[in-house]
């Protein structure tokens, strides 16, 4: 009974993080420049990993694997977070150095 | 074996379709991400084809390392030349033919292959494999193979990196390598180089150890390894790779050198040439791994260094005064 739940739960968490990972592409296929797709990807795909990783938790119970997931997820929340930012600072002076031409 | 699923198709398909843009596309920059995104695909049907080992190697060499170095080198051709970028594949009559002779002899190795697969069928070397797998010190098959079985491939391909290292110090050009970047440094970079590195060096640790009974092994420890010096060198623009210490030099042969001279042990108390004796199989492998594993994160630091021009190759030797000893 209580594993029918988990499964539910976790396969419900999954598609709702599918669905953020959807959004995220959308956003980056469809929004007009540089800085407006790193803002809506960078949140929606974080957020999407966040739930999927919380499905897997989910799924794996107590165990030394739930701690590689949570240590793998803010590995990636590091990344991402300095990716963005790195993005961002090189559209940004390309966009001063446009100004300036 | 599972039979295929319609997603082991699409996957399929998604591989064939991105080589083909990767080969077929006129904009360069678009055929490196494309070739990119390809690594990462190669390396997800590596995963679904029970090769985690494979995967980690692909999605670290395949899109990582070799993304970055096709990256630098178009950014360094975009500098001196910009006519390559509009170039288009032209019909004519040598492509057309080269075209068509592609095609057969492709299908001709399809149909071949499709037909030896028929006329065999069993598992190859599966069983073999794992009958002897208690001979070889470890307890992961593929690190069997690669390391034990195989040691004599893995080998020359030490051997090629390290003669790849080496015509790239030839080809250094012959001034003082010097600071010429106007990157300034990059403070968030540069602190989160300073909190990763160090893990990342625990996780080459980790897979270089791990190799013995589970995926991992000397190229995906050495591919760590050479992340973390492209992360070094790119959050450090002035920062010179100097490959004249001896330390430097003994890191780089010592791959190459480790297979020789155990190698030339085994030959001298009787065995072949990298013929492990089972006893003594653990200790031959880890040690071969583990100078294999710097040589290989060497060679793919310097690989970057050298494209970015930030290299000092051991064959150069200033006179007279030196600035950064």
């Amino acid at each position: 009974m209580i594993q029918i739940i988990i499964n539910l739960v976790s396969g419900g968490l999954l598609i709702v993080g599918l669905f953020f990972f959807i959004a995220g592409i959308l956003a980056l296929w469809r929004f007009p420049d540089t800085l407006c797709r790193l803002h809506a990807i960078t949140k929606a795909d974080n957020l999407g990993l966040g739930f999927i990783i919380f499905a897997v938790a989910l799924q794996v119970g107590w165990s030394v694997l739930l701690l590689k997931l949570i240590v793998v997820y803010l590995l990636i929340l590091y990344a991402s977070a300095l990716n963005g930012y790195l993005i961002a600072q090189y559209a940004h002076h390309q966009d001063k150095s446009n100004e300036v031409k | 074996m599972a039979a295929a699923t319609p997603s082991d198709i699409l996957l399929c398909l998604l591989i064939l379709s991105l080589a083909l843009g990767v080969l077929g596309d006129a904009n360069p920059f678009r055929g490196v991400i494309i070739f990119i995104v390809f690594g990462l695909v190669m390396a997800l049907s590596w995963t679904r084809l029970d090769a985690p080992d494979l995967a980690l190697a692909e999605a670290a060499l395949g899109a990582g390392v070799i993304g970055v170095l096709f990256l630098v080198a178009l950014r360094k051709q975009g500098e001196k030349d910009v006519s390559l970028a509009t170039q288009r594949l032209r019909l004519n009559s040598v492509t057309i033919i080269s075209g068509l002779l592609l095609i057969v002899f492709i299908v001709y190795l399809g149909a071949l292959g499709v037909f030896s697969a028929w006329k065999t069928p069993g598992k190859g070397l599966v069983e073999p494999v794992y009958e002897s797998l208690h001979l070889t010190g470890v307890s992961n098959p593929v690190t069997a193979v690669i390391l034990n079985y195989r040691a004599y491939d893995t080998f020359l391909e030490i051997g090629v990196l390290y003669l790849v290292m080496l015509s790239v110090f030839a080809l250094q050009p012959d001034e003082k390598a010097k600071f010429t970047s106007t990157e300034q440094y990059d403070r968030m970079l540069r602190s989160y180089a300073r909190g990763i590195v160090p893990f990342m060096v625990l996780a080459a640790g980790y897979l270089l150890w791990a190799g013995a009974f589970r995926p991992g092994g000397a190229f995906q420890a050495g591919a760590m390894l050479g992340g973390a010096g492209i992360l070094l060198h790119l959050s450090r623009p002035a920062m010179l790779l100097d490959m004249r210490g001896l330390v430097a030099r003994l890191s780089l042969v010592a791959g190459f050198f480790s297979f020789c001279i155990l190698g030339i042990l085994a030959m001298l108390y009787g065995f072949d040439f990298l013929q492990w004796p089972s006893h003594l199989a653990k200790h031959a492998i880890l040690t071969v791994e583990t100078a294999s594993t710097l040589s290989i994160g060497l060679t793919l630091t310097g690989l970057y260094a050298s494209v970015e021009r930030k290299l000092i190759s051991p064959a150069i030797f200033y006179s007279g005064e030196e600035d950064n000893p």
